[in-house]
């Protein structure tokens, strides 16, 4: 579908990434040239690993209570949004445990959204509809995953791929901000193409062994991330660049009228599939995944903050923001707005 | 499309196969180091220069570069 959002302002994004970085070459499955030609096709060098008791929601409390230390806004905060897919618990929902820990009002509205690298997007337009109707002035959107807490050691699809980030948002209704134009589409036919099978309604956990099963070389149990490669690269080479068409058809634009495209950070050869599939120079595609790999949900806002110092120079910036994956799941963007303030922190 | 120009298209992707010379009746899997990265790379490759997007159901019956060769003539053939 498509849909637009008017009179909302992103005032600040802010990241937090777990202290602990690990190495491609760290990772003792890969023979040296393997580990070469990985990070020559991914991209990816290092990633941040949240220790065992850190959890994504504590990745996203950093950067947001490090976002209401710098700006004043704590007690206006209407509207709290918690996207993830490594939620705190089964239940209860974790915005709502976040709304207290920041110290929000109690008549601030939190909910979650169950959604994996098109997150971000998807949460952008739930959190602009609610703004653009006048029942919300200020909102924090809380985006991020903690995917290393399911990815097999043997799994060497999965395991070199991702890190851990979370990230804060803040979000404001404007009079003055231009509109944003969004496409998002879901396909649940992709279902088991990146999938956690274990733990939940259909397989809960005792009902099923923890033995690790062979993919194709590659081993994990029921309870582990299982990610075809091939499946999501056909997906993504398919879906994502209607999708960046039809946000352009709407707002009236074309690709030459965007500076920057910050695709999720799924990895290296799928941006670079991308790019040259909708005549997009690379250098016009902002990434992150070099640093942080795989960050799931997180990776658009981590991308964006992690190009704030070069960005803030313009006065406005036109960007097509695209995330995709498990689900599957889509939504592109396009906006043009004065680059928010931005920030990156570790979590010590 | 013809078989060395593809050859040549393939060949540009796998940069780093050194020595080993790429024919028509070279076994995929038989290529040093092959790897799944090998198969989305070729995918891309194919999608990109040839506007045919390969699923794993269509590489299943793939042995050797021509297998892939004639492939994607035959889905080139389809649009």
């Amino acid at each position: 579908m498509n849909s637009k959002v008017q009179h909302t302002k992103i005032e600040a994004i802010y990241a937090c990434v777990p202290e602990q970085e690990v190495l491609t070459t760290e990772y003792s499955l890969f023979a040296p040239e393997e580990a070469r030609l990985f990070t020559k096709n991914t991209g990816i060098h290092a990633r941040r690993v949240a220790p065992d008791n850190i959890t994504c929601s504590d990745l996203c409390f950093n950067a947001a209570a490090q976002l209401l230390t710098d700006i004043d806004i704590a007690g206006e905060i209407d509207l709290l949004v918690f996207v993830s897919q490594s939620p705190d618990y089964f239940l209860p929902a974790t915005s709502i445990i976040l709304q207290d820990r920041l110290g929000l009002r109690s008549d601030c509205m939190a909910f979650d959204i169950s959604l994996g690298c098109s997150g971000y997007v998807y949460g952008l337009q739930v959190v602009g509809q609610f703004i653009q109707s006048g029942a919300v002035r200020n909102a924090l959107l809380l985006v991020g995953d903690k995917s290393t807490i399911s990815t097999a050691y043997q799994d060497k699809s999965t395991f070199p791929l991702f890190g851990d980030a979370g990230t804060a948002t803040l979000l404001s209704f404007s009079t003055d901000s231009s509109p944003w134009f969004i496409n998002s589409g879901s396909d649940g036919s992709g279902k088991n193409s990146i999938i956690i099978e274990g733990g939940h309604s259909r397989n809960p956990y005792g009902t099923y062994t923890e033995e690790l099963l062979d993919f194709n070389g590659n081993k994990h149990s029921k309870s582990h991330l299982h990610l075809e490669g091939l499946d999501v690269f056909n997906f993504a080479l398919s879906r994502v660049p209607y999708s960046i068409d039809q946000a352009l058809s709407e707002a009236n634009k074309s690709m030459d009228d965007v500076d920057y495209v910050v695709f999720h950070q799924a990895n290296g050869l799928i941006t670079k599939s991308l790019s040259r599939k909708l005549n997009i120079p690379l250098t016009k595609c902002l990434t992150s995944i070099e640093q942080f790999g795989n960050t799931s949900s997180a990776s658009i806002p981590l991308t964006l903050v992690c190009h704030g110092n070069d960005l803030s120079v313009h006065k406005d910036v036109s960007l097509i923001l695209s995330g995709f994956g498990v689900g599957f799941s889509w939504a592109s963007m396009f906006l043009t707005t004065g680059f928010p303030i931005t920030k990156l922190i570790t979590h010590a | 499309m013809e078989i060395n120009e593809f050859l040549g298209h393939l060949a540009e992707e796998f940069e780093d196969l050194g020595v080993f010379e790429l024919t028509p009746s070279t076994i995929l899997k038989n290529i040093p180091g092959w790897n799944s990265m090998h198969i989305l790379l070729l995918v891309s490759m194919i999608d990109y220069r040839y506007h045919v997007l390969l699923s794993g159901e269509h590489l299943k019956a793939v042995v050797t570069v021509n297998d892939l060769f004639e492939l994607v003539k035959e889905k080139q053939g389809e649009f």
